[in-house]
């Protein structure tokens, strides 16, 4: 059974969703209106322009950036002005809702360059923004002199997206390139040239932005009247707009030459694979505005395709003259450019037989593969080498550089005083005629000892190897050459040519000297440590002191002078008895031996006794009771060492 | 008794077995010997080819002496390869630096084929009196009769003080000093080669498709810096610097084999 009640609350339930949904309904479609009248009769619309930098060098390019926000009917108008020059560069747009209203701007992007220096006022820009004709203030331009070109400053106001290394100033599509998606450009510097003459080429291959691409080959030329070189390096990377339109552009800076005379199209073939963006979604114009229209939605929606192409460059005449032969000198060895020659000799002195350097460099622009050393234009009375080159390129295509002649020559006469001039032949693409470019002579002194010296050197070597008892004859060995003869002892043998120190024996052996060194060092150092010790020294000075009174007692008995004797004894017991009392020595008395020294002792006592006699009552000795005296003293004092405890013996 | 007999067997055996060895020595030493004269025979009579081949035998069997480098060089030098000529002029110096027919030889080789060679300055030549080894060996005994003073004056402090000492330790110091810069100055030269093939290609990088630089004369002499696979990285002395191939190349102190 139903409960009435139950029934009754679900039907209010639903009802009240039903409610609720037909509100939210009613408050999104007012919005969606209002959102509507909003941004038609919204804000009335504006017109802003910004130019930076406003001052510029001539050469340099400035952004002009027109803001204009509201519903325009079409791009602004910028008035002519006379030295400026205007290139549109895109739009991007931007949406914005404030507190429910919703405003959109769109900025027109234009590069400003001028023709000439000077100051340029910028007139009002102009567009029809929702019905109504609205203008930007004038600006100025400052175009100073010519200076360099600085394009990251043009580039500041470009969005993110769009940041371009370079930007051409002929940024128009040539006939034939507008609804391409690639396309290949090849510009030589000149359209005449020379068989041979090398032609500085730059070859572009055009990219539009958002297209990937996979080189299969490198640029060819489809004419084989020219040959190319360089093109296996990498090619430089940068952007361009051209018309407006973005494109990734890859740039070969190389030179080409012609092989042949003649009149011939100059064009070039470029093998690539390109993925290219497609929009799935069909651009609509339901919300009538251009919302869709944006580079985000595009990017969104879209997938790829791939594509193989062959870019082919647009044909240009290229007309070839031949070398003209009236005037070709006879070292011309096809050499076409601008060049210049410089020489320098190695040495300043030498003697006759002594090779010199001779340093050729040939600079300037032009084929340098064929640019062949210069001559001396009169290589009497020099030996001359075949001379060795080197060239250093100054850009990408090897047309400028400088290419460096080394060769070796040996004057053979002490007569000479100079070296000739070196001469250099090419024709001048300029001047369209043959040069022969001539060094100055270089001034050496040559002293002609030199084969005296050789002479001699090689009699001495006969000699010796004559003295050394040859069997083999060494001197019939000798050449004219003037080579030493050869050795006829084999000498000493090793078994390789290994420095010694390589050898592992070697190193460890010097373990032994260093061992040495450091035990050396030890004991120095005990030995230091231990004669500072005041008990040694002591010792040692009473040592010292005894070993001088010994000395002296021999002195007094040769002499026979007994007080020196006696006074010599006195000290020499008076330093041991200080040293074993640690007593200063001078204040040692017989009183005092008396009163300390046992009868052990009674040389000592006996000695001081004696000393005292001698002194105060004149007592005399022979010599011979003076040398038992003295045999007495130093039985006494090594009788007190060992009371000291210390052992020393005193002869 | 009978112990008196087996130490008197064993010592007839010993001096029996250490007269063999010397005998078998001097034999070996005799035959090397003789192909060097036979060597020094072919060369006298022109036959360099020959000459050679008997100098590279000895050279194999016997090792590298400075008179052995010395007469090849001239053989190489009179079949006119210039490269092997220098190369073994280099080699016999290493060993004798001081030998005037070297010396004149290899000046006579660089200047005949146009190679210029800067004379060594005055105080440059003082340290090529001794080869490497021996101005090492001369450190290291100056080093150890230093360490010997300080040893003998730890041991007995009084055997040697006051001038005989200063002398003594300043005479080694001397030697030390000079030995060690001998041994620098010679070991500098240690990484040199000679190039061998004439107008050998300088690349840029060490692959057989690079581009050359330059071309550089066999005789010159280079410094070999670095190897990778078959190529050499060498520079000049006037500091330039390529990749040569290996071939083109022989260092003047062999670490292999003989050659």
């Amino acid at each position: 059974m139903k409960n009435p009640k139950v029934g009754l609350t679900k039907t209010i339930e639903w009802n009240r969703i039903m409610i609720a949904g037909t509100c939210f309904l009613i408050v999104a479609c007012a919005f969606i209106i209002f959102a509507g009248i909003a941004q038609g009769k919204g804000p009335a619309g504006d017109i802003s322009a910004r130019l930076e930098p406003q001052r510029i060098t001539l050469g340099e390019a400035a952004i002009l950036a027109v803001n204009i926000s509201g519903e325009q009917t079409g791009p602004p108008s910028i008035s002519p002005v006379d030295g400026l020059r205007f290139f549109p560069m895109g739009q991007s747009s931007q949406y914005q809702s404030i507190n429910g209203k919703i405003s959109s701007t769109v900025s027109y992007l234009y590069q400003v360059q001028a023709e000439d220096s000077g100051n340029y006022t910028i007139p009002p820009v102009r567009a029809n923004i929702n019905g109504q004709i609205k203008e930007t203030k004038p600006i100025d331009l400052r175009v100073s002199g010519p200076g360099r070109s600085k394009s990251s400053k043009a580039t500041s106001l470009l969005p993110p997206d769009l940041k371009v290394d370079r930007q051409t100033g002929t940024s128009n599509h040539s006939p034939g390139e507008e609804n391409q998606i690639a396309f290949l450009r090849v510009t030589p510097s000149k359209y005449r040239s020379y068989v041979g003459e090398l032609v500085p080429i730059e070859i572009k291959a055009f990219f539009r932005q958002g297209l990937q691409a996979t080189l299969n080959s490198l640029p060819l030329f489809s004419n084989n009247a020219f040959a190319c070189q360089g093109l296996n390096k990498k090619p430089t990377q940068t952007e361009e707009i051209i018309d407006g339109v973005p494109y990734a552009v890859l740039t070969w800076q190389t030179a080409m030459s012609a092989v042949k005379e003649g009149e011939y199209p100059l064009s070039a073939e470029l093998d690539a694979i390109l993925i290219i963006p497609q929009t799935s979604r069909r651009r609509h114009q339901v919300f009538g505005s251009r919302m869709f229209d944006d580079n985000f939605f595009n990017n969104f929606f879209n997938t790829t395709r791939e594509e193989a192409v062959k870019l082919t460059s647009s044909r240009q005449k290229m007309r070839v003259l031949p070398l003209p032969k009236a005037g070709r000198p006879k070292n011309f060895s096809g050499a076409v450019g601008r060049f210049k020659l410089w020489a320098s000799a190695s040495l300043k002195s030498c003697m006759v037989g002594d090779p010199i350097t001779l340093n050729m460099t040939v600079k300037g622009d032009g084929n340098f593969d064929r640019v062949s050393s210069p001559l001396l234009t009169s290589p009497k009375g020099w030996k001359t080498y075949t001379p060795t080159a080197s060239f250093k390129p100054a850009d990408s295509a090897g047309y400028k550089g400088k290419k460096r002649f080394e060769q070796a020559i040996i004057p053979l006469e002490a007569s000479i005083k100079k070296i000739p001039p070196v001469e250099f032949s090419y024709f001048n693409t300029k001047s369209e005629k043959y040069v022969t470019l001539r060094t100055k002579p270089i001034k050496i002194k040559i002293t002609p000892d030199s084969i005296q010296a050789k002479k001699s050197s090689s009699e001495d070597a006969t000699e010796k190897a004559s003295l050394a008892g040859s069997s083999d004859s060494s001197d019939s060995i000798k050449t004219p050459s003037g080579l030493a003869p050869i050795h006829v002892s084999l000498g000493p043998v090793v078994n390789n040519l290994r420095p010694v120190f390589a050898n592992p024996w070697f190193i460890g052996a010097q373990g032994i000297p260093l061992s040495f060194l450091f035990a050396g060092l030890f004991l120095g150092r005990r030995n230091r440590r231990l004669s500072n010790d005041p008990a040694l020294v002591k010792k040692k000075y009473v040592k010292q002191k005894v070993g001088k009174s010994i000395k002296e007692m021999d002195r007094a008995i040769a002499g026979h002078d007994v007080p020196g004797f006696f006074n010599a004894c006195r000290t020499s017991a008076q330093e041991r008895l200080g040293e074993v009392w640690c007593q200063t020595p001078e204040s040692i008395t017989l009183a005092e031996v008396k009163d300390r020294l046992s009868k052990n002792a009674a040389g000592v006592r006996y000695l001081f006794e004696n000393a005292d006699a001698v002194a105060y009552s004149g007592q005399t000795f022979s010599q011979e009771e003076l040398r038992q005296c003295r045999d007495l003293v130093i039985k006494e004092l090594k009788n007190l060492k060992s009371m000291g405890g210390q052992g020393n013996e005193y002869s | 008794m009978k112990n008196v007999k087996i130490l008197s067997f064993t010592i007839i055996a010993g001096m029996i077995a250490l007269l063999s060895c010397v005998s078998l020595t001097s034999a070996s030493a005799e035959q090397d010997n003789d192909q060097f004269a036979l060597g020094n025979e072919a060369y006298a009579e022109g036959k360099y080819d020959k000459a050679l081949s008997y100098y590279k035998g000895v050279l194999e069997q016997e090792g590298y002496s400075a008179s052995l480098l010395y007469n090849m060089a001239n053989a190489y030098y009179q079949k006119k390869d210039v490269g092997q000529a220098i190369l073994h002029y280099e080699r016999a110096l290493y060993l004798d630096p001081g030998n005037a027919d070297i010396q004149a030889n290899l000046g006579l080789a660089r200047r005949d084929s146009g190679l210029i060679s800067r004379p060594a300055p005055d105080w440059q030549r003082f340290f090529d009196l001794l080869n490497l080894n021996w101005w090492g060996i001369l450190a290291s005994g100056a080093f150890g009769a230093f360490s010997l003073i300080y040893l003998l004056r730890g041991i007995r402090p009084g055997i040697l003080k006051g001038a005989p000492f200063k002398v003594l330790t300043t005479v080694c110091l001397l030697c030390f000093m000079a030995g060690g810069t001998g041994a620098a100055m010679q070991y500098k030269n240690i990484n040199r080669g000679v190039v061998i093939k004439d107008n050998a290609s300088l690349l840029v990088s060490p692959f057989d498709s690079a581009s050359s630089s330059a071309s550089i004369k066999d005789g010159k002499i280079v410094r070999i810096a670095k190897t990778y696979r078959g190529y050499l990285l060498v520079e000049e002395v006037n500091g330039k610097s390529g990749w040569i191939k290996k071939n083109s190349v022989e260092p003047v102190v062999p670490s292999g084999k003989r050659s």
